[in-house]
């Protein structure tokens, strides 16, 4: 992965600085600086990551002896079919929430950019609003909202005189509900990131763009969008890395019965239930392993695709 | 302006852990010199009272109760614990004890506390579940989820099926008869019999005599689970079941407009119908049809890290007996594991949700008749291979035989 | 611009604060219901009457107040953590060059890949060896430096704060220290504001490892508090939105207290060279 090239200015002209520094110590202080985090993996995240590989290539039920296996565990996961499935729920519901969700954030954030709105602040704390709740509690009352009977969803329908829909074990819709809850908990939150990237984007650019006759959806294209190439790819590293992840929509909103042909089983809550409801501790490490390996994939095509696209558009 | 900021958070944070100190100490001065016993439980498995009793009765102990969230969590809580300096004392179980009895070591055996002698108080296959093998007992029960037949009575009326639960139980004696009332129900009232095939199925499980596995192979009860699944089926293909999920929001609407008519619920269930918003009088209970069956029930067991074995051991039987499984009837609903709590006034119980009726014979008789089967800690992995299929013929219309082959090849690849 | 273009701007914006504000609504609509009431066909819209008695339950039912505070000591500590190691590595990762650099910062990367579920049995196993099973110390310590945001304040930096500043620190003789503390810092305030609010929100609502962590009662976040109102067989749906609600609020609260320094701090945070 091609993580630091994409940084200008000192890192461009490393050689300038090395001989800038005088003291030893000068040397060691970036280490020093980013010491904490490595520390804290060493002492903290090694070793559950090297025992969950262990466990990837045992058998485990999570109280008794763990027995290694070797590769069996790999071969099942690569004829688990509800593996293969639970992966398509969860593309099809990250791709479902992501992609109109940064979209829309970033068409809001620049929106409120522009002079016209005169409660600026009152407006994007409204729009923040939804991430400060709990994921589970949030689901919660979308499971109700959504639920197949009588919920708000279908009351609105039946008062346009539409069929209701069964939103919780549809497939496609159970996928859409998941979605929707993502949607509504990370777009403000993704708007105000770009903001956070907009507000450092120097005025003269867009001020001149416009005295040149820009529109605002040439500035947007133009200027914005590539002016936030870090901060857009950091939100959708972000939104795939936690978006093939999702599992706590998933499962409180379809707490029994969910199945990967049913739409609502993803990745982590397969390997949740193959592992602490199955008790199958080492499978379900090996579906995590699986899961890294994907997420790892995914996120390297996304960090090609970003740069270059932007790039382009530049 | 920005250091005042910081320096508020900052004041903030150290007012909190100040105030925190101070907790710290004031717990640590009462707890000198008395044997500390901290057990986990989950919430709805204890009563206020029975835990108020004990503490009294053991006043020379130091008893800490520790409310844990339920179900998987809590057995991930517990497991992790396992071996653990900062482990219970004793700890809650719920009715998969099944996955416990193969670690026998990691438990006290009761039966060195002279519980052996207290068999003939308690449900017997209840009773039979908390053994590892004939002398080493894990846990003392609590409760029990004895199942009745809960039913509809406006549905039961417009079906012109009797409503009287003495009548009920005589017309509703066998799963045939079930069909046939069901049969009834859509023919006359055009109402389903049945909440959904998965519910349907989730009942006949509980009511196999015969294991998921025999010695270990994969039996699937010799039949019995096919016998369950097709009678399923049957009822969802001739139209009795309304198909909503079971729990939930869904549930709870159905129960209490009376969507559907018909359910064969444990004791606690009544809690749930009174929760979920049912008038007085839509709902009553009578025998349950076929074979007599349960749903849920916990224990208690005493870990073998503990540093007080015996003194554990008697909180267990003292927190079991009949004093305090009255208390947890009476507060919870609990159903009791005591025998002796069977008494003239239990049976003559009523609940307002029910008129005068006197329901409470029905689910004794079930407890009564109940055999012990023993379980295999991946018998519930294999019934939900099942259930999930079965759910996919109720979500998505799949081929039942198509369902029953593609569970049955998912269920050998279990080890 | 053309008035159909602000139209629909304001259009827009409009409603996508009403879809965000909605769901609160709904919440305080079911928290104001009693169980039997929620299911009603067709939906009522209204606030119902129970919302006071719905509240007296839950406070009843959980030690709401003592949780609250116990919640508020653990996120203010670790976001202050957080808020100083991270940005002092993002900066490192940004600004300052060293050997393995590029490897370091994909290594950090790689860790936020891999899914946390699994990693709870082996690392209370590790906490259970340091003895600080039951401690908030095992809340706090293992993700006061955390990859996300280090990698936040990395993106937010490499492009706001102006080389030429940090050349003309050097050159007077400040230490890279100094020049973090003194020149980049101020720089980074809105990307520290949000990562303040990222982390403060991410441990208030946190379930799973407090969960595993915490054995006493006296010590529960607001999270487990708020199991106390599911029973084992059932759950009575306006108890325990009335509950989330209760524990929403105080973020609320807060929000809408610091709304003003957070928002406006993010977003207007310019450079000024």
């Amino acid at each position: 992965m091609e993580v630091s090239d994409h940084g200008t200015g000192l890192q461009t002209a490393p050689k300038h600085q090395r001989h800038r520094f005088r003291f030893d110590l000068e040397k060691v202080t970036p280490y020093l600086a980013i010491a904490p985090f490595y520390l804290l993996f060493l002492v903290f995240g090694l070793f559950p990551i090297l025992f969950s590989g262990y466990l990837a290539l045992s058998k485990w039920d999570g109280i008794g002896q763990i027995q290694f296996t070797g590769w069996t565990n790999l071969q099942r996961l690569a004829q688990d079919t509800d593996f293969w499935l639970s992966l398509k729920n969860t593309v099809l519901i990250w791709a479902l929430g992501t992609f109109p969700m940064l979209f829309l954030a970033l068409v809001l954030a620049f929106m409120l950019s522009l002079k016209m709105f005169k409660h600026k602040e009152t407006l994007k704390a409204l729009l923040f609003l939804p991430n400060i709740t709990s994921v589970v509690a949030i689901t919660i009352l979308f499971g109700l909202i959504f639920s197949n009977l009588d919920g708000l969803a279908n009351g609105v329908l039946h008062l346009f005189g539409l069929r209701s829909i069964n939103w919780l074990t549809s497939p496609n819709w159970v996928r859409v509900v998941i979605a929707s809850v993502n949607v509504w908990q990370y777009t403000g939150y993704n708007m105000i990131i770009y903001l956070t990237g907009i507000a450092r984007i120097s005025k003269d650019y867009s001020e001149a763009a416009q005295m040149d006759g820009a529109n605002n959806r040439q500035i947007f294209w133009k200027i914005t969008v590539p002016q936030l190439k870090p901060i857009i790819l950091f939100t959708v590293m972000m939104s795939t890395i936690g978006g093939l992840q999702v599992f706590s929509e998933a499962q409180v909103l379809v707490p029994s019965g969910a199945t990967p042909q049913g739409g609502a089983m993803t990745i982590v809550y397969y390997l949740y239930n193959t592992a602490f409801t199955n008790h199958q501790f080492g499978y379900g490490s090996t579906i995590a392993w699986g899961l890294v390996a994907l997420i790892v994939l995914f996120s390297a095509v996304n960090w090609y695709v970003t740069t270059k696209r932007i790039q382009g558009v530049n | 302006m920005k250091l005042k900021k910081y320096g508020l958070l900052l004041g903030l944070a150290l007012c909190a852990s100040l105030a925190l100190g101070a907790c710290g100490k004031k717990n640590a001065q009462a707890s000198q010199g008395k044997i500390k016993l901290s057990i986990n439980y989950y919430n709805g498995a204890i009563s206020k009272e029975a835990m108020a009793n004990t503490k009294e009765h053991f006043s020379k102990y130091q008893l800490q109760f520790k409310q844990v969230p339920s179900n998987e969590d809590f057995d991930t809580k517990l497991k992790a614990s396992f071996g653990s300096k900062a482990a219970p004392d004793i700890t809650a179980i719920n009715n998969n004890i099944e996955d416990y009895l193969p670690y026998k070591t990691k438990f006290v055996n009761l039966t060195k506390y002279g519980t052996k002698k207290l068999a003939k108080d308690y449900v017997t296959w209840k009773w039979d579940s908390t053994y590892a093998d004939p002398d080493y007992q894990i846990a003392m029960p609590i409760d029990i989820g004895p199942k009745a037949l809960m039913f509809n009575v406006a549905n039961f009326e417009k079906a012109g099926l009797p409503t009287d639960p003495k009548q009920v139980s005589e017309l509703i004696k066998t799963e045939d008869d079930y069909l046939k009332a069901a049969a009834q129900m859509k023919e006359k009232a055009n109402l389903p019999m049945f909440l959904s095939a998965v519910a349907l199925f989730e009942d006949r499980e509980q009511k196999m005599t015969k294991g998921i596995f025999k010695n270990g192979e994969l039996s699937l009860g010799e039949g019995q689970l096919k016998e369950a699944w097709d009678f399923a089926v049957k009822a969802y293909q001739s139209g009795y079941t309304l198909d909503v999920k079971l729990g939930g929001a869904d549930n709870a609407n159905a129960q209490q407009k009376g969507l559907y008519s018909a359910m064969n619920k444990a004791s606690w269930a009544i809690a749930d119908l009174e929760e979920n918003g049912t008038k007085p009088g839509t709902w009553l209970i009578a025998k349950a049809p076929g074979q007599p069956s349960n749903t849920g029930g916990s224990y208690l067991a005493v870990l073998k890290t503990t540093a007080h074995p015996q003194e554990a051991a008697e909180v267990v039987r003292y927190l079991t007996n009949e004093k305090n499984q009255r208390a947890n009837f009476k507060e919870l609903s609990l159903f009791p594991t005591h025998k002796a709590v069977y008494d003239d006034a239990f049976m003559k119980t009523t609940n307002k949700l029910f008129g005068d009726e006197q329901y409470n014979p029905y689910f004794v008789d079930a407890a009564n008749a109940m055999k012990y089967t023993e379980s295999d800690p991946r018998s519930g992995t294999v019934q939900r291979i099942f259930e999930d299929q079965m759910q996919l013929i109720q979500d998505q219309n799949k081929n039942p035989d198509q369902a029953w082959a593609d569970a049955v090849k998912k269920a050998k690849t279990i080890d | 611009m053309t008035r159909i273009m602000h139209g629909s701007i304001r259009l827009l914006v409009g409603l996508a604060v009403l879809l965000s504000l909605f769901p609160f609504y709904w919440m305080l609509v079911m928290a104001s219901k009693k169980n039997s009431e929620i299911y009603r066909t067709p939906p009522s819209l209204w606030v119902g009457d129970q919302l006071w008695h719905n509240i007296q339950a839950v406070i009843a039912q959980t030690s709401f107040f003592h949780a609250l505070f116990n919640t508020l000591f653990i996120a203010v500590t670790s976001t202050l953590l957080v808020l100083f190691f991270d940005s002092l590595a993002g900066f490192a990762f940004a600004k300052l060059h060293f050997r393995g650099q590029a490897f370091l910062f994909a290594f950090l990367l790689g860790t936020m890949m891999i899914p946390g579920q699994l990693n709870i049995i082996p690392s209370f196993y590790l906490m259970d060896k340091l003895g600080w099973v039951g401690s908030y110390k095992a809340l706090i310590i293992p993700g006061m430096a955390n990859a996300f945001g280090i990698f936040w304040i990395k993106q937010y930096c490499t492009d706001s704060i102006p080389d030429s500043l940090l050349e003309a620190a050097k050159l007077d003789g400040c230490s890279t220290f100094r020049i973090y503390w003194s020149v980049a810092l101020p720089i980074m305030r809105p990307a520290l504001a949000f990562l303040a609010l990222f982390s403060f929100m991410g441990s208030w609502n946190d379930y799973m490892w407090p969960l595993i962590i915490l054995n006493d009662e006296a010590k529960y976040t607001l999270m487990l508090a708020l199991t106390q109102l599911k029973g084992i067989y059932s759950v009575n749906y306006p108890l325990v939105i009335t509950g989330t609600l209760l524990a929403t609020l105080p973020l609320l609260v807060l929000f809408i207290f610091f709304s003003k320094q957070l928002i406006s701090g993010i977003t207007d945070g310019a450079v000024k060279e």
